[in-house]
């Protein structure tokens, strides 16, 4: 029962496609840049604190905004999904959880890193490829994440 | 005394937060602020709402059929500030101010740690999330506010039946709040039974009071079934044609997990959240990542219990569209602050080396700093002339200037292409709720009358008339209605 469980969820994993999301690294975050300062200072007006708009509106603070949402987006949950399916959600993060709790110090970094694959990249094709493959390795950390989970079920029996 | 020196100050905290400027900022009122506050003053007036039903149990409105309690909770506040955008927000502004103090009770109640409980009411009364539905007059805001209130009494309930009735009654009041809660109601107190059931088998036969009470709260919805549900059913995912459901709803569920909703972008619906900020503060993000990971492996006694409600919170907001929609999965908020003072409060007891605890407390307080300023900025200077048209911004300078101009015409003619003008006529006009019950209607009343796009005038003496920007002037304008970001609103004209 317990082998059929797993590949099930394997297959379903396996089976999991049609990520949608559109292009988000570190060019489209340079290119935000301009428009949003000159829309963002616009509002402020000439009669605001020049400091005070500099420091609330300016290039580092946009581009880490942008660039921190574009490496966010690949941590998140509504993404796994999209890459693993519901329970690849569940045995990934239980993966992450498990490397914590055992202070695996190597796949924290490794998970964290993952999401700089597409962002790092410099163009469309790049991109997209980068998304492709962090689905892949996604779907392989939901199937550690199985392995881990059924090994603890087996020791607790 | 310390702690109750604290606690004040995050209240007054809170307070200010959310009563400071409420009356401008939201930049103008939504159309159910509207029809809340204009019907609370019709049941006030006549103890009937626009259309003429005594008490109503379920309130027609937009037919969309609201639930009562937050109309009815207007009441007292339109008694003492009188019709006004104030007395409209006044219940959900103080229904925030007090879940902080809630947020405290309960989680000093769950965990018996006094600092967490400092800490959780502190990230709730500067949480941009809850500000924003504690400064609109929102339905889901005052439902959260009841929902604690109903579990803090549940909490204090032990041996207590008089606090389980109490809290059974409270609960019933949420359940006919907002629209949502026909869905979360039960499923939170669902989530209580299952996790408080031997407490609560104790009181044996006894319980069939609450029950009854409970009973007797469901009647608004079962005595109107057929018009409860038509919100839900509207805004459903599974009304939806040509789509995948299953999809959509474990889309839309995960959604509201996803780090750019929560920290970065918000809530895409202009009245959900500030442009430029996401639905909690950055500093937040390591504290709940660390405060996720100790609350699935800590072994306090209630953390199924908080696990439970994080799972189930998003759900309503999943069944609908769009996604993520920080008003419908507003039952999350107080978790997210509970959640980040459990990340805070492991931090400060962190016993890694003096100089990396002190720098790791620098930089959350440094940053936690700069988001907040750049918060108030934002929601203080940018969002009121970004927003402005998502709150109707507009119409109460423009009913100001019809208020004193009526006299001089036999007829004044509003545009309804921003939407609903006849509410907000009567409301800004403080129009007399008996006469618009004797007569009135959504299309013309006493001299006003509505129209789209066109208008064929039928008397013949002169006639005021309101044209939004989509429709065409009269050669002579008597009047530019501008809104608060400088844009044109409304044009008035006169037409012999």
């Amino acid at each position: 029962m317990k082998t059929i469980s797993i590949f099930l969820i394997a297959f379903f994993i396996i089976l999991k496609s049609g990520i949608e999301i559109q292009e988000c690294n570190i060019r489209t975050s340079l290119q935000v840049i301009p428009p949003k300062i000159w829309y963002e200072q616009a509002i402020d007006g000439a009669s605001q604190n020049r400091l005070l708009t500099r420091s609330l509106h300016n290039k580092a603070g946009v581009f880490i905004n942008e660039a921190g949402g574009c490496y966010l987006n690949f941590l998140s949950p509504g993404f796994i999904y999209q890459a693993t399916g519901f329970f690849g959600v569940f045995f990934w993060i239980y993966f992450a959880y498990r490397a914590v709790l055992k202070n695996q110090r190597m796949i924290i970094l490794i998970l964290f890193m993952l999401p700089l694959i597409p962002v790092v990249s410099v163009n469309a094709p790049v991109y997209f490829f980068g998304v492709g493959l962090v689905a892949i390795l996604d779907k392989l950390i939901a199937f550690f994440g199985i392995i881990s989970f059924f090994k603890i079920f087996k020791t607790n029996k | 005394m310390r702690v109750k020196i604290l606690l004040g100050l995050i209240l007054i905290i809170a307070f200010l937060l959310r009563f400071y400027n409420l009356s401008e900022n939201p930049p103008g009122l939504y159309w159910d602020e509207v029809s809340n506050g204009y019907n609370a003053y019709s049941v006030l007036k006549t103890a009937k709402d626009e259309y003429g039903v005594f008490l109503p149990t379920v309130f027609r409105s937009y037919d969309d059929y609201k639930p009562p309690v937050y109309i009815y909770s207007i009441i007292p506040s339109i008694l003492v500030f009188g019709l006004s955008e104030f007395a409209v927000r006044f219940p959900s502004a103080a229904g925030g101010v007090l879940t902080v103090f809630l947020v405290y009770l309960i989680t000093k109640k769950l965990f018996q740690n006094r600092r967490l409980a400092l800490f959780a009411s502190f990230f709730l009364a500067i949480s941009p999330w809850h500000i924003q539905f504690s400064r609109g007059g929102f339905e889901a805001n005052f439902m959260v506010f009841l929902t604690l209130s109903g579990l803090y009494l549940f909490l204090q309930s032990k041996e207590k039946l008089h606090m389980l009735l109490l809290s059974a009654a409270v609960f019933g009041l949420a359940f006919n709040t907002y629209q949502g809660a026909k869905m979360w109601g039960p499923l939170f107190m669902l989530t209580i039974v299952f996790f408080w059931k031997k407490e609560l088998i104790r009181y044996g036969k006894k319980l069939i009071f609450p029950l009854l009470i409970l009973a007797l709260f469901s009647l608004p919805v079962i005595l109107n079934f057929n018009q409860s549900f038509l919100r839900g059913k509207a805004v459903s995912v599974f009304s939806e044609q040509g789509t995948d459901k299953i999809e959509a709803f474990a889309k839309g569920y995960f959604s509201h997990f996803s780090f750019v909703f929560l920290f970065t972008k918000g809530d895409t619906i202009g009245r959900h959240s500030v442009p430029g900020m996401g639905e909690l503060y950055v500093f937040q993000l390591p504290l709940i990542v660390v405060g996720m990971f100790l609350l699935f492996k800590s072994k306090f006694k209630n953390k199924n219990f908080l696990i439970t409600w994080l799972i189930l919170a998003p759900i309503p907001a999943a069944l609908s569209a769009p996604t993520p929609h920080s008003l419908r999965a507003l039952t999350f908020i107080p978790l997210w602050s509970v959640i980040s003072a459990l990340g805070l409060n492991f931090i400060l007891k962190f016993t890694y080396g003096r100089n990396v605890k002190l720098f790791g407390f620098a930089a959350i307080f440094f940053i936690g700093l700069f988001n907040f300023i750049t918060y108030l900025h934002l929601y203080h200077k940018h969002y009121p002339k970004e927003k402005g048209p998502d709150w109707q911004d507009g119409y109460r300078q423009m009913l100001s200037y019809v208020n004193q101009a009526k006299d001089r015409y036999a007829t004044v003619a509003i545009s309804d292409t921003l939407g609903r003008s006849y509410i907000y006529t009567l409301f800004y006009l403080k129009f007399d709720p008996a006469n618009y019950q004797a007569g009135g209607s959504q299309q013309a009343f006493d001299k006003f009358e509505f129209f789209k796009y066109s208008w064929d005038k039928k008397k013949p003496e002169k006639a005021l008339v309101v044209a939004s920007t989509r429709e065409g002037a009269g050669p002579e304008i008597l009047k530019e209605i501008h809104t608060y970001g400088g844009d044109i609103a409304f044009r008035i004209f006169e037409q012999e």
